[in-house]
């Protein structure tokens, strides 16, 4: 049957139209896709053939101020495994749990877990030693693959661990200047772009892209090596010594603000910084506050002197104590000062005599001062976590600006007050303290240098030199002796404050010198030292001279005082311990020497300076006595005359002897007469009557 | 007759002078065989050589990227070798490192104060 040509057009007609309406669905769709999503899925398919590879930059180093590196960046092998490539898992788990010191079952689980779910690579042990990479390389294991990765080495370990800080794996600072400076240090990452098949593989003949990293730049810190290494040294050495709990030392130019030694002990490794405990990884000398003591007075006397409510030699009385609004407020020295200049005020570290010069400036005046130096807001230095210290004006009453006056109710940052002593020895002009120097490229060539400079003018010129005179006489006729240095001038302050904790204190000295040029300032605290005579002069002040002393001779900063006549009249202390102590002074007063005792009882049990040390002519010697026992013999009888039956059988038990008493009241004779040498245990008789 | 032998002559002449181009060219054309042959020759080793010099250049090209990326990868280890070098130099430089061979290993001592003579060095 033949189809009638009108209905064969009809068709036509008809597929046409069907024609026309898909291919203009088609086109609509082609338009949805190029235009409408096409930017989208583009960027779909370039995620999909493409394989974005970040490159890690290398980090910048870190070095002193003499251009030593501190941290440095190096690369190393990080193990990577490919689970699907991994034969044996077992196998290799074992041997490379043996190889890479790892635990063998964890492991295992890891590579079965990341093999089940088809996972492309996972690292094994991230940035592995030599050792460990030859370890690997010898088991010659498929599936096993290594890829390069910078890791951070501190070449001097512990030294200045709590300025540098450290990074975490991904070579990111988490604390110190790596944290703070981490924008210089970290540099831009590069990237490779490659195409790649489905099955994520590399197209042999592919386009790469390859934009390569921006390294980090180099950052010079203010710290020297060597000072840095000597206040290390003799701050732990003291610890030791002293058994005490940490301690904290800063070095500083205290015209620049640069600190050339922050130490505080114990401290870390910031090469396996997680194996220590994470207190530890306090910066104690900026994130830790504490009551200064005798330390600010320094701030107390500076305002004094400015505001004209004292003159150096202006007379007061200490009668071991000052009333403030009924509250007693005793002197350290039982019995107090006396009559006192300004100056010895300072020298004794009276605190009557800074209460007194405290009221005479009122509140307003001395709280303006010490905000003046820079106490209850940060100092601005650039290390992370930095305390602002206790200081509420609006809590200060008669009595807490009276104890404030002497350091006690107020608590600053180690690194505050170290700028407050700066402040005196820069003329009055109160520097920021900072531990960057420069930032530079990888020619060495500076990109940017930090000199922050003098922030304002906290006390006049003449009132900064008058104070130097003052601190420098502290140490040559003062309580802040043991920082003095043959040679060189020294100005010096002690601190002791007592803790919350009875018989806890935390000691201090800090000081600068020379004195009338101030090459360096140093602060010395020690926290909670354990042992018998415990004051900042006797346990902080060694640290000071001896940090003072190897740094001026490093810097090569000649003595300026001759030091001959000084030598002939040095004296070396003689050994007192385990003495009765009238024989003790006797010694003293025969080799030239005053002499200082503390403590009740008839024994020498500590002394300082200790024996051996050299002093000069009519220096004291402090003397703590107990009611221990000597075992001295042949023990040589004292002299009773005059003492209570009580104390002559003190007396006499202490030093191994036995007593018999004859009568009662005070001693008039003895046999065997005084300084008679005798054995232990000999009996003494002493006849007493009611009149002596 | 005069006029058809000169024109007898002048077709002579004319033969002849055929006669010896073609002699002249058979001469020729026996002698340019072989030469013809060794140019095809040559030609073709020409053409032969003409396409083995991509070839060359593309084997010396890839050559030397191999050595390029070879020396490239030498720079590398070479690198981090220096690395590792500077991070082990530093830690043997480690000043308490040196303090300690300095006293105990070589029984060094601190000079003491007369011991030290000042000098101006600028």
């Amino acid at each position: 049957m033949t189809v009638p040509q009108i209905v064969i057009k009809r068709r036509l007609v008809i597929l046409l139209l069907f024609s026309l309406i898909i291919s203009f669905v088609l086109l609509g769709r082609v338009f949805w896709i190029q235009f409408v999503r096409g930017e989208e899925l583009k960027n779909r398919a370039l995620n999909q053939w493409t394989s974005d590879v970040p490159i890690e930059p290398k980090r910048g180093t870190i070095y002193d101020r003499n251009n030593n590196p501190l941290a440095i960046s190096a690369t190393v092998d990080t193990v990577v495994a490919s689970p699907p490539d991994i034969k044996d898992v077992d196998k290799t788990a074992a041997l490379l749990s043996t190889a890479l010191d790892m635990d063998r079952k964890e492991l295992e689980k890891t590579l079965k877990e990341a093999k089940d779910k088809k996972k492309g690579a996972i690292y094994i042990k991230r940035k592995i030693t030599d050792e460990e990479s030859e370890a690997v390389r010898h088991l010659n294991l498929s599936g096993i693959y290594f890829t390069k990765e910078n890791k951070r080495f501190y070449p001097e370990r512990n030294l200045s661990s709590h300025v540098l800080g450290f990074t975490g794996i991904d070579s990111q600072g988490l604390d110190g200047v790596e944290l703070i400076y981490e924008k210089y240090l970290k540099g831009t990452p590069g990237r490779i772009v490659s195409e790649t098949d489905a099955l994520s593989r590399k197209l042999p003949f592919g386009v790469d892209k390859y934009v390569p990293p921006e390294d980090g730049l180099d950052l010079v810190l203010t710290i020297d090596k060597i000072i840095q290494h000597i206040a290390e040294r003799e701050l732990e050495r003291a610890l030791v010594e002293h058994k005490a709990k940490k301690g904290t030392v800063i070095v500083m130019d205290p015209k620049s603000g640069e600190i050339l030694a922050l130490t505080n002990k114990p401290d870390y490794d910031p090469n396996n910084y997680s194996n220590f405990q994470q207190q530890l990884w306090r910066n104690a000398a900026v994130s830790d506050v504490y009551e200064p003591g005798s330390t600010f007075k320094i701030v107390t006397a500076s305002a004094a002197l400015e505001e004209g409510v004292a003159r150096p030699e202006d007379q007061f009385y200490d009668p071991g104590y000052a009333m403030v609004s009924g509250v007693r407020i005793g002197c350290w020295y039982h019995g107090g000062h006396g009559s006192q200049t300004f100056i010895q005020i300072v020298e004794n570290s009276c605190n009557p005599g800074f209460v007194d010069l405290a009221i005479k400036l009122g509140k307003d005046r001395f709280i303006k001062y010490i905000k003046g130096f820079g106490f209850g807001e940060t100092t601005g230095i650039d290390l992370p976590g930095e305390a602002r210290g206790i200081l509420e004006p609006s809590k200060v009453g008669p009595v807490e600006l009276a104890t404030i006056s002497f350091g006690q109710g107020i608590s600053v940052t180690p690194v505050q007050l170290m700028s407050s002593l700066a402040t005196i020895a820069n003329d009055g002009k109160l520097v920021q303290p900072h531990v960057a120097k420069a930032i530079i490229d990888k020619d060495g060539k500076t990109i940017h240098e930090f000199s922050p400079g003098s922030l304002r003018q906290v006390i006049s010129h003449e009132t900064a030199q008058e104070m130097k005179k003052i601190l420098e006489s502290v140490v040559t006729n003062g309580t802040g002796g043991r920082g003095k240095i043959e040679g060189y001038k020294v100005a010096g302050k002690t601190g002791t404050a007592e803790k919350y904790v009875p018989g806890k204190y935390v000691v201090s000295y800090m000081g600068f010198a020379p004195a009338d040029d101030p090459k360096l300032a140093i602060l010395v605290i020690i926290d909670e030292p354990s042992g018998g005579l415990i004051y900042g002069g006797t346990i902080a002040g060694p640290v000071f001279q001896k940090v003072m002393e190897d740094s001026l001779n490093y810097l090569g900063i000649e003595p300026k005082i001759a030091s001959t006549e000084e030598n002939d009249n040095n004296i070396k202390v003689p050994d007192l311990r385990n003495l009765y102590i009238e024989d003790a002074k006797k010694i003293l007063l025969q080799n030239g020497l005053s002499v200082r005792v503390e403590g009740e009882g008839y024994v020498v049990t500590e002394q300082v300076p200790l024996p051996g040390a050299e002093v000069r002519r009519n220096s004291t010697v402090i003397l703590k006595v107990s009611d221990s026992r000597t075992n001295k013999d042949p023990v040589t009888i004292p002299n009773l005359k005059g003492r209570t039956v009580k104390e002559s059988t003190d007396i006499i038990n202490a030093i191994g002897l036995n007593i018999e008493i004859i009568g009662s009241g005070y001693a008039t004779k003895q046999n065997p007469p005084p300084e008679v040498e005798v054995g232990l245990g000999t009996a003494v008789r002493v006849e007493f009557s009611q009149k002596p | 007759m005069v006029v058809a032998e000169r024109d007898l002559q002048r077709r002579t002449f004319y033969r002849e002078q055929h006669e010896v181009l073609r002699h002249d060219t058979k001469k020729q054309q026996g002698k340019s065989r072989p030469n013809h042959k060794a140019r095809y020759i040559a030609r073709l080793v020409c053409i032969a050589l003409l396409t083995f010099l991509p070839l060359y250049r593309f084997s010396v090209i890839t050559e030397s990227q191999y050595r390029l990326d070879t020396i490239q990868s030498e720079i590398k280890n070479v690198d981090s070798q220096n690395e590792r070098l500077e991070v082990e130099i530093a830690n043997l430089k480690a000043v308490a490192r040196i303090e300690d061979i300095a006293k105990n290993k070589l029984n060094m001592k601190e000079p003491e104060n007369q011991q030290i003579i000042y000098f101006n060095v600028n």
